[in-house]
C-alpha cells in the first residue's frame, strides 16, 4: 500500500464508515453527510475560490480592454498586473484554492471507490483498509440500500443521471468566469454542456454511491455560492443558455472604467477578425462617438 | 468440470478443455427477459444431471447438466453470493437481502424461509438434519432442516459478520468472523469451545485434517491450529490476503493467496516443500478444486490454472470454445518449471474480474 493511501485514502475510508455506523448503519446518509462535513471543512478555501473568481470575473471587462489596447506583450503584462494590484485580486486566487482542495477530492472519491463496491472482491480490498477497531469493522458488510438505490450498483432509472447532470450544469454556470472574448465564451458555453453530460454518462455506469457524492457535492457547492452572494447575484436566468453571459447593459459602465487606463503612446491593437454580430456593432457605435468627438 | 466466470457460468471438459456450453449465452428468462448474471460467487452444485447455482443477479438456476439449458429459475430477491447445499430433495440458499431459503427440489416451491438480521453470503451447511448458516450479523445459526425452527437455545454470536462456510468435524464446527478470529463451536449446544485471534478476518473455508485445522486469514498467513484448543502449531505468510481455502493432495497442503501465489507446504511444520512458491500471476480468490493429484485453480478474469502438487508446477489452461477449429491448441500453453516464479497467463474467459469458483464435476 502506498503512502497516498495511508495517509489521506485509509483515514477517510475509515472516517465513512464510523460516521454510516452513527448515522443507523445507513452508508448512503454516510455518502451525504461525509460530503458535507468535507465540504465544510474546506469552506474557507471554496470561499476564497469563489471570491476570487467573482473578482476576475468583474473584471473581465478592463482585461478586454486592455488586450485591445496594448501590442506589447511586455507592457500589456505591466497593465494586466497594475489592473489586479488595483482592484486587490491575486490572479492565484482562484487556482490555488482548487489546487489544494484536489487532493482531498480524488481522496475522497478513491475512498468511496472502494467503500461502495459493495461485492465480496471489493470486501477483500475494504479489509486491508480497516483500522483494527471492532466498531469499524462491525459495521461490514455495510448496508448498500438506500432510498431507490443500490449504493454498489449503477442506477438504471435516470433519476440520479438527471440529478448529477441539472446539479453539475448549475454549479459549472456559478463557477465559471465569464468572458467577453466570443471565442473563449463559446469554448465555456461548449463546457458548461460536455462537463454535465460527462458525469451523467459516467453516472450511468458507477456505482451510485458515488454519484450521490457528485450530486451532493455539486447541490453543497451551489448552496455555498448562493448564501455567499445572496439571491441577487444568483438568478435563475442566469443558467439558461439564451442568456448572454455578459450583459450588454454593463458594457458603457466598463468602458468608462477602461478610460482613464488608456495610454496615448501604445497604439490600439487592430480588432480580432473573428468577432459576433453584437461585438461589431459596439465597435461601430465606438468609432461613430470618436468620430462625433 | 463446471467453470464460472465473472457473468457466465461454462461446462468444461476437463481432459480436452472443451467448452460443451456456457450459460446464459443467448438464454434468456422463461418469461422472456434478458439474463444479467452480473456474477456468479458460490460453488455451483450438481445433483441428477441438473447445475444449481445462484448468482448476483438474485436468481437461482436450475439448469440442464449436459446442455445448459434452463429447467427451472427462482428469483430471490437479493444478491446470491454463497453457494447453494443440497440435501434429501431440499435445496438451501442464502441472499443478501437477509433470507436463507429451503426448497423443494421436486416442485420448486418454497418449504420455508429463515430471516437473519442482516446478508447472508456463506454457503449454508446441512447435516444430521441441521442447517448451520453463518450471517452478516455476527450470528452462526443452526436450524432444523424440517421447518427452519431454531436448533440451539439461541445463535452463536461473534463480534463481526461471518462470511465463512462452516465446517463441521467430531461435533465440533469451525467458523471464521469479521472480527479476525476463527472459532470453534460445539455443534450440539452451540456454546464455544476456542477462538483464535489473527491480525486481520478470516473468510478462507477453514481445513481440518486429522487433529489440525489450517485456516487462511486475509492478513496474509494461513495457520495451522490444533483442532482440539485452537493453539497455534505454524503459520506460513503468503504476503497477500488468503481467500481461498486450502487443500490437501497427498501429503502436501496446498495454499493460495491474492497475488497468485500458491504454496505446497509440510502440513507437519508448514515449510515449503517446493523450492519457490509458484506465481501464476493473476488473482486467485476462489476455492480450488483438487482433482486427483492435480488442483484447479479459477482466478478473477476467467483464468483456469492446473497445479502439479508433486512437481511444484503449473499450467495455464487454454479452453477451446465451440466451434473453433480442432488444430487450436486444447491444453496447457507453457509449463514452468518446478518451482520457477513465473507468471503464464492464457486467455480462457472475460477480462472481467471475479472470485469464481470450479466446482464439483
Amino acid at each position: 500500500m502506498n503512502i497516498w493511501d495511508i495517509a489521506f485514502v485509509n483515514p477517510l475510508i475509515n472516517a465513512l464508515i464510523i460516521l454510516s455506523n452513527i448515522l443507523f448503519s445507513n452508508f448512503g446518509l454516510g455518502i451525504i453527510v461525509f460530503t458535507l462535513l468535507m465540504r465544510l471543512a474546506t469552506m474557507p478555501l471554496t470561499l476564497r475560490q469563489i471570491h476570487s473568481t467573482r473578482a476576475m470575473s468583474m473584471l473581465q471587462p478592463k482585461m478586454q480592454e486592455i488586450q485591445k489596447k496594448y501590442k506589447d506583450p511586455k507592457r500589456r503584462q505591466e497593465e494586466t498586473m497594475k489592473l489586479y494590484r488595483q482592484a486587490g485580486v491575486n490572479p492565484l486566487g482562484c487556482l490555488l484554492p482548487m489546487l489544494v482542495q484536489m487532493p482531498i477530492w480524488f481522496a475522497l472519491y478513491g475512498a468511496l471507490r472502494i467503500t461502495v463496491g459493495g461485492t465480496p472482491e471489493s470486501v477483500v480490498s475494504l479489509s486491508e483498509r480497516l483500522y483494527s477497531w471492532g466498531y469499524i469493522e462491525s459495521a461490514v458488510p455495510l448496508e448498500n440500500r438506500f432510498l431507490w438505490l443500490d449504493l454498489g450498483q449503477p442506477d438504471r432509472s435516470l433519476i440520479l443521471a438527471l440529478l448529477v447532470f441539472a446539479s453539475t450544469y448549475v454549479q459549472q454556470k456559478l463557477s465559471t468566469v465569464p468572458s467577453t472574448d466570443p471565442q473563449k465564451q463559446a469554448q465555456a458555453q461548449m463546457m458548461n454542456w460536455m462537463m454535465p453530460l460527462m458525469f451523467a454518462w459516467f453516472t450511468l455506469g458507477v456505482p451510485s454511491g458515488l454519484a450521490v457524492y457528485w450530486a451532493m457535492s455539486n447541490i453543497t457547492a451551489v448552496i455555498m455560492y448562493y448564501f455567499v452572494y445572496g439571491p441577487k447575484n444568483v438568478s435563475w436566468r442566469t443558467f439558461f443558455p439564451a442568456q448572454a453571459p455578459a450583459p450588454a447593459a454593463r458594457r458603457p459602465a466598463q468602458k468608462r472604467e477602461a478610460a482613464p487606463e488608456e495610454d496615448g503612446d501604445e497604439e490600439p491593437a487592430a480588432p480580432a477578425p473573428a468577432k459576433t454580430s453584437k461585438r461589431l456593432s459596439d465597435g461601430r457605435r465606438r468609432g461613430k462617438r470618436k468620430n462625433r468627438r | 468440470m463446471v467453470h464460472n466466470e465473472r457473468d457466465k457460468l461454462a461446462a468444461v471438459d476437463i481432459d480436452s478443455l472443451l467448452v460443451a456450453w456456457e450459460f446464459p449465452g443467448r438464454q434468456k428468462h422463461l418469461d422472456g427477459s434478458k439474463i444479467e448474471l452480473q456474477a456468479v460467487y458460490g460453488n455451483p452444485v450438481i445433483a441428477d444431471d441438473t447445475v444449481y447455482f445462484g448468482a448476483y443477479d438474485g436468481w437461482l438456476y436450475a439448469l440442464d447438466l449436459a446442455g445448459g439449458q434452463i429447467k427451472w429459475e427462482v428469483e430471490l430477491g437479493g444478491h446470491i453470493i454463497g453457494g447453494v447445499a443440497l440435501a434429501d430433495g431440499f435445496l438451501y440458499v442464502g441472499s443478501s437481502n437477509n433470507r436463507l431459503h429451503a426448497l423443494d427440489l421436486a416442485t420448486q416451491a418454497e418449504r420455508w424461509r429463515f430471516e437473519a438480521g442482516d446478508d447472508i453470503w456463506a454457503t449454508p451447511l446441512v447435516e444430521d438434519g441441521v442447517v448451520y448458516v453463518a450471517a452478516m450479523d455476527k450470528k452462526l445459526y443452526a436450524l432444523n432442516a424440517a421447518d427452519g425452527s431454531e436448533h440451539w437455545p439461541s445463535a452463536f454470536s461473534a463480534d463481526g459478520g461471518l462470511a465463512t462456510t462452516p465446517v463441521l468435524v467430531d461435533g465440533t464446527l469451525l467458523v471464521g468472523g469479521f472480527d479476525r478470529r476463527l472459532r470453534a463451536v460445539d455443534a450440539a449446544s452451540g456454546e464455544e469451545k476456542w477462538s483464535f485471534k489473527a491480525d486481520n478476518w478470516f473468510w478462507a473455508r477453514p481445513l481440518v485434517d486429522g487433529d489440525t485445522v489450517y485456516a487462511g486469514s486475509l492478513d496474509g498467513n494461513v495457520y495451522a491450529l490444533g483442532l482440539a484448543d485452537g493453539k497455534r502449531i505454524w503459520s506460513y505468510d503468503l504476503e497477500a490476503p488468503v481467500r481461498a481455502g486450502p487443500v490437501m493432495v497427498g501429503d502436501t497442503l496446498l495454499v493460495a493467496g491474492r497475488s497468485g501465489r500458491v504454496a505446497g507446504l509440510n502440513p507437519e511444520n508448514g515449510e515449503l516443500v517446493w523450492a519457490l512458491p509458484i506465481e501464476v500471476g493473476k488473482t486467485l480468490l476462489a476455492d480450488p478444486l483438487p482433482q486427483g493429484d492435480v488442483v484447479y485453480y479459477s482466478a478473477q478474469g476467467g483464468d483456469l490454472f492446473k497445479v502439479m502438487p508433486k512437481e511444484g508446477g503449473f499450467v495455464a489452461l487454454l479452453l477451446v470454445e465451440p466451434g473453433t477449429p480442432a488444430a487450436s491448441p486444447t491444453a496447457t500453453p507453457g509449463t514452468p518449471a518446478p518451482g520457477t516464479p513465473t507468471p503464464s497467463p492464457t486467455a480462457g474467459g472475460t477480462a472481467v474480474p471475479s472470485p469464481t469458483q470450479v466446482a464439483t464435476p
